[in-house]
């Protein structure tokens, strides 16, 4: 397969780390401070923080294999590190990971929106739109891919930045201690589902062969999870402040209730714009993970381009959605989902770097060094 | 053949997703704009909307609602509207009421009795009378926190009376009753009389364990004016009691909320009797564990201006008082400060929320003696107090005697 035939215009490091930032924003800006907050109470917010720089060490580590493997994607590197077949299971697991982590993450999306805003439309529309205009998406190249990201990043952050902000009018700070919770002990199963946020960064692997600088991979991936970081944590902070931590664990979408009950001046309240920021969060969370299925069904199959792929997968990923027959249940494949992805995320490439700095001693390729 | 096809796409895109599907017009909605929930008298039949048979649990536990539903093109939507429309067209409300055995079920019996759908988005009020609240309001919040529609900005009351009859108000001032209360208590908040207690605040006092809830607690006089008659306090879910209007200032004192609007009136010995308007509260408040039980020292200061003196004999310009009437406010503040946090001790509710601040600064403490909501309640009627308030007085006026 020619990695680099159209796809050879390059992008840079900010570019990959708005991929990285956008990926990671997800369906987490919705439920996330709930999961957190049943955990450890009042120290959600410190508990957030720590699961996504968990998360963040795990890509910076497939980063760094990244630049280690210029050039190529995750499944060319992979088949020379572990061989062909293994790695044929390996990534294969990854797409359909994907492929189900896609459908549970449109049907949550339409949960939501059937409860709160389209509370009529059939919830089966709201997903398939999701869905159709995702697959859609997903047939252009890899460098759209990145410019869609880069494109909505800001739409992502901004309005997120304003929402946090004028919440925070209803904070109690008392609501925030103690910052590590009232019963510290509960930490590393929820740390797990958090750091789970990062996973949907993994279609990083696929941007290898058209990144301008490989060295800098490990710099960008590191600067664009900060960023989903510290937007997390902003929000979870608006959401636990305002509320405390025992009203949290009540409320279905803690912050789109932070927004709703925060107003900007006369009685305007900030669900639109929070609904904007959620949105789009959503989509570009699932056009990274079912961009991931489709270009590596394509790499699997060794066909010329992901549109057959694209599309064709588009009503797997609806079968994915609505397996779930209620919305406990949907809960529960979620959770059971981050905490496999996260063996498989967190161990895949940890085999494939370790594996990497064996075969090659601590150095880079030549080719890396030609590269940077 | 394949730009048709992608066309109908896109089209069926943008109708759907632009939420097409959920359009409703405006007229052909009942919106419930207030509520008023009494107990029933018992002697309605039921309307088997929701079941054959009662839930045992229930049984014999109904309540009634009262609903304002807006009638369209009535409703006032501006001061110019003042004039036309409404002579011909009487109330802009349509008052409903129905039974039930909780919220959704009165609800359900009464969209079998109205065409259009109901609707609770512009729910801004509701009502609910002194015996309700008095035998817990938890589960009558569960509709409405389940219910989207129900904004966090909505009021919750408590009237002494019967709560339909806030329903039925219909003062000179607004056209629609519950929008006066409304309005009414809204001012109220703006003018420092009322804090600012939604009934999402209520929530979340409510499912916290160091804070009790509140309620503002209204009544009626002269058949149309709504009377702000203090707090309803809350113990356990439940109301246990009630405070008077110069105790809301009280309670905002001790929080130490913004802006400042009660005056007290107290006679200084050798001045008068004078009334001191307070315009801002500024407050510091210390919790320690001492011998195991909280101990908070609260330290209020008052910035306050002289409204009104009365003297019958006394030609002395205020100035040479004021030293007099400062330290005798303050021992009269203090006093008023120290008997309303002793009541709401007496009746171990906590609505100002001291429970949470010993939850953040004392963890471990928190944690050994408090799993629920009702430990705090009992350590809280244990905690000892130390309450100091210092009154400044800023200006009088444009009197100087």
């Amino acid at each position: 397969m020619n990695d680099t035939g159209r796809e050879s215009a390059t992008i840079s490091s900010f570019q990959l780390g708005a991929v990285v930032a956008s990926s990671i924003l997800g369906i987490g800006v919705l439920t996330l401070p709930r999961l957190a907050a049943l955990a450890v109470d009042s120290g959600a917010p410190l508990l957030t923080f720590a699961g996504m720089t968990a998360g963040m060490l795990f890509l910076a580590g497939l980063a760094w294999l990244m630049s280690r493997h210029p050039g190529s994607s995750l499944f060319r590197f992979s088949e020379q590190l572990i061989g062909k077949a293994p790695a044929r299971v390996f990534n294969g697991l990854l797409i359909l990971y994907f492929l189900v982590v896609t459908g549970i993450t449109a049907r949550q999306f339409g949960e939501a929106v059937v409860q709160v805003l389209l509370q009529k439309t059939p919830i089966e529309i709201v997903v398939s739109f999701l869905i159709l205009l995702t697959g859609l998406t997903c047939r252009r190249d890899l460098v759209k891919f990145v410019y869609v990201h880069q494109f909505y990043l800001p739409l992502i952050l901004l309005p997120g930045i304003i929402v946090v902000a004028v919440s925070m009018q209803n904070a109690e700070t008392v609501n925030l201690l103690p910052i590590l919770g009232n019963h510290p002990l509960r930490w590393g199963d929820e740390l797990v589902q958090i750091a789970a946020a990062s996973q949907i960064a993994f279609v990083i692997a696929l941007l290898g062969p058209i990144l301008r600088r490989p060295r800098g991979a490990v710099r960008a991936t590191a600067i664009g999870a900060t960023l989903a970081t510290l937007l997390y944590t902003a929000i979870i902070i608006a959401t636990i402040a305002v509320f405390g931590a025992e009203e949290v664990k009540l409320l279905t979408y803690p912050t789109l209730e932070t927004a709703r009950s925060a107003s900007l001046g006369s009685g305007q309240r900030l669900d639109a714009l929070f609904l904007i920021v959620w949105v789009i969060s959503i989509f570009t969370s699932v056009y990274s993970t079912y961009y991931f299925c489709a270009y590596g069904t394509r790499e699997l199959l060794g066909l010329r381009d992901q549109r057959l792929t694209a599309t064709f997968g588009m009503p797997f990923v609806f079968a994915a959605a609505f397996l779930p027959l209620n919305i406990f249940e949907l809960y529960r494949w979620s959770e059971l989902l981050n905490l496999y992805g996260a063996i498989l995320f967190a161990g895949y490439p940890s085999l494939l770097l370790l594996l990497s700095l064996i075969r090659r001693g601590g150095k880079r390729t030549k080719e890396a060094e030609g590269h940077a | 053949m394949r730009s048709l096809l992608l066309a109908a796409l896109a089209l069926a895109g943008a109708l759907l997703l632009a939420g097409c599907w959920d359009r409703q017009e405006l007229e052909d909605r009942a919106l419930i704009l207030g509520m008023a929930i009494d107990e029933a008298d018992g002697e309605e039949a039921d309307e088997h909307a929701t079941h054959l048979a009662p839930p045992p649990m229930v049984k014999g536990k109904k309540i009634r609602i009262t609903a304002q539903i807006a009638i369209p093109g009535r409703v006032p939507l501006g001061p110019s509207d003042s004039g036309g429309g409404g002579k011909e067209g009487g109330m802009p409300v349509w008052v409903v009421r129905v039974t039930g055995y909780s919220i959704d079920d009165a609800l359900n019996n009464l969209q079998q009795e109205i065409a259009d759908p109901r609707s609770l988005i512009h729910l801004r009020v509701i009502v609910i009378s002194e015996k309700i609240a008095r035998d817990g309001v938890e589960d009558l919040n569960d509709y409405f926190r389940r219910n989207s529609e129900v904004r966090h900005s909505t009021w919750l009351l408590v009237s002494d009376i019967e709560a339909a009859r806030l329903m039925n108000v219909a003062p000179p001032l607004e056209r629609v009753p519950s929008l006066y209360v409304l309005s009414m208590i809204e001012k109220s908040m703006e003018m420092g009389k009322f804090p600012k207690e939604y009934i999402g605040s209520f929530w979340t006092a409510e499912s916290s364990k160091g804070q009790d809830e509140f309620l503002p607690y209204v009544s009626i006089r002269q058949k149309e004016n709504i009377l702000l008659k203090g707090i309803a306090l809350f113990s356990g879910g439940r109301m246990v009691g009630h405070t008077e209007p110069i105790e809301i200032g009280a309670y905002m004192a001790i929080k130490g909320m913004n802006p400042g609007g009660y005056s007290s009136f107290a006679q200084v010995p050798d001045v008068g009797a004078i009334m001191l308007n307070t315009f801002r509260r500024q407050t510091e408040t210390d919790i320690d564990i001492e011998d195991g039980v909280p101990h908070i020292s609260i330290k209020v200061r008052l910035d306050t201006r002289i409204e009104e003196r009365i003297d019958h004999k006394s030609d002395e310009f205020t100035a040479s008082d004021y030293r007099k009437i400062k330290e005798y406010s303050e021992k009269k503040l203090t006093k008023i400060l120290i008997e309303f946090v002793q009541s709401t001790q007496k009746l171990k509710s906590d609505p100002f929320g001291f429970g949470e601040a010993v939850r953040g600064q004392y963890p471990r403490y928190w944690n050994r003696h408090v799993s629920q909501k009702s430990d705090w309640e009992r350590l809280y009627a244990k905690a000892r107090f130390d309450i100091e308030c210092n009154v400044y007085i800023r200006r009088e006026g444009l009197k100087m005697n």
